[in-house]
């Protein structure tokens, strides 16, 4: 009897322990998709017409399309085509960074000898909720006495734009 | 334990999936003309060769093609009318073709020597025209600009050799 009982007994008692050995919880799971990040480029970069000096000189191209030419001359009466560089940025409303190159070199298509360097690339977004039209420009570096023609580079430079 | 597990591994490949879709590039092409400065060299000097002195004085005109003429015969010396030293100044101006551009010439200068000084009122002339107007465009030619005068000689003008020299600017508008 004894023995019987305390078998009972303890078998009702490992059995309370038992249940006590799960518990469960609700948790709420939530993903929030989003598109991939876009960039379509729109219009390209256009420095115009330069006048060179027989001193080093540069223009500064604004993203507002304005130029300011320093040490060389811009012509009032052919200003040739002048554009910042423009692109669509498809965002989401999401925040993201975007990324110039430090410098970037032309070529003079009469002679590939003769370069011009850009640098100083700046940028201004146009913001809107779901894309962004930004505008870029940059400074245009000329070397003394740099000799006429059309500089060009047969790839174009990046503009990369990655979500933060 | 397992649960747990299941649910780490879900969000960490679905960060990495993110960021392999996390940046975009596009690229812009660019263009610069670069057009040369603009040039002016001077080719002929302006010269009214000899000139008599001692009489009642006048003017004396020197066209664009060098050729002379007075108001009053006495102050030709005549020996002095075929002589290369006489001519209207010349220079030679290269511009980009299509390029507007500004010419700044003195209205008069003075010529100054052993005697009293003496006036000098400039004409220009561009490409063989009359230069109306300061402002000129380039072509695929160069331009040339002479430049004739009226020098006034006073009475019993000093004799002796008169000179100066004055600037001819361009620029680009």
């Amino acid at each position: 009897m004894k023995n019987y009982l305390f078998i009972l007994f303890f078998s009702l008692f490992g059995f309370s322990v038992c249940a006590q050995n799960s518990a469960s919880a609700t948790v709420n799971s939530r993903a929030t998709v989003i598109d991939p990040i876009k960039i379509d480029k729109t219009v390209d970069l256009d420095f115009g017409n330069v006048i060179s000096a027989y001193n080093p000189g540069q223009v500064i191209l604004s993203p507002d399309g304005s130029r300011v030419a320093y040490g060389v001359q811009i012509s009032n009466s052919i200003p040739g085509t002048v554009n910042p560089a423009e692109a669509v940025v498809t965002h989401g409303n999401n925040n993201y960074t975007i990324t110039l190159p430090e410098q970037f070199t032309l070529y003079n298509q009469e002679n590939p000898n003769q370069i011009l360097t850009i640098d100083q690339f700046t940028v201004a977004p146009q913001q809107g909720n779901v894309t962004d039209i930004i505008k870029i420009g940059g400074t245009l570096n000329l070397e003394a006495n740099q000799t006429s023609g059309f500089y060009t580079n047969s790839s174009g430079f990046n503009v990369t734009v990655s979500y933060n | 334990m397992k649960k747990i597990t299941f649910i780490l591994l879900a969000l960490i490949s679905g960060t990495a999936f993110a960021q392999q879709t996390n940046t975009a590039k596009a690229t812009a092409n660019v263009g610069a003309e670069i057009i040369e400065p603009i040039t002016i060299d001077k080719d002929t000097d302006l010269n009214f060769g000899r000139i008599i002195g001692n009489t009642a004085g006048g003017d004396v005109t020197v066209d664009m093609d060098g050729a002379r003429t007075t108001t009053n015969n006495d102050l030709l010396d005549p020996s002095a009318a075929g002589t290369s030293a006489l001519s209207a100044a010349e220079f030679t101006i290269t511009a980009a073709d299509g390029y507007s551009y500004d010419i700044d010439i003195p209205e008069t200068v003075t010529l100054t020597g052993a005697g009293d000084p003496m006036k000098v009122t400039l004409n220009a002339f561009y490409n063989d025209n009359a230069l109306s107007g300061a402002t000129v465009q380039g072509s695929e030619n160069a331009d040339i600009l002479k430049v004739g005068g009226v020098l006034e000689v006073g009475t019993n003008q000093g004799q002796g050799a008169y000179t100066t020299s004055f600037d001819v600017t361009v620029k680009y508008e």
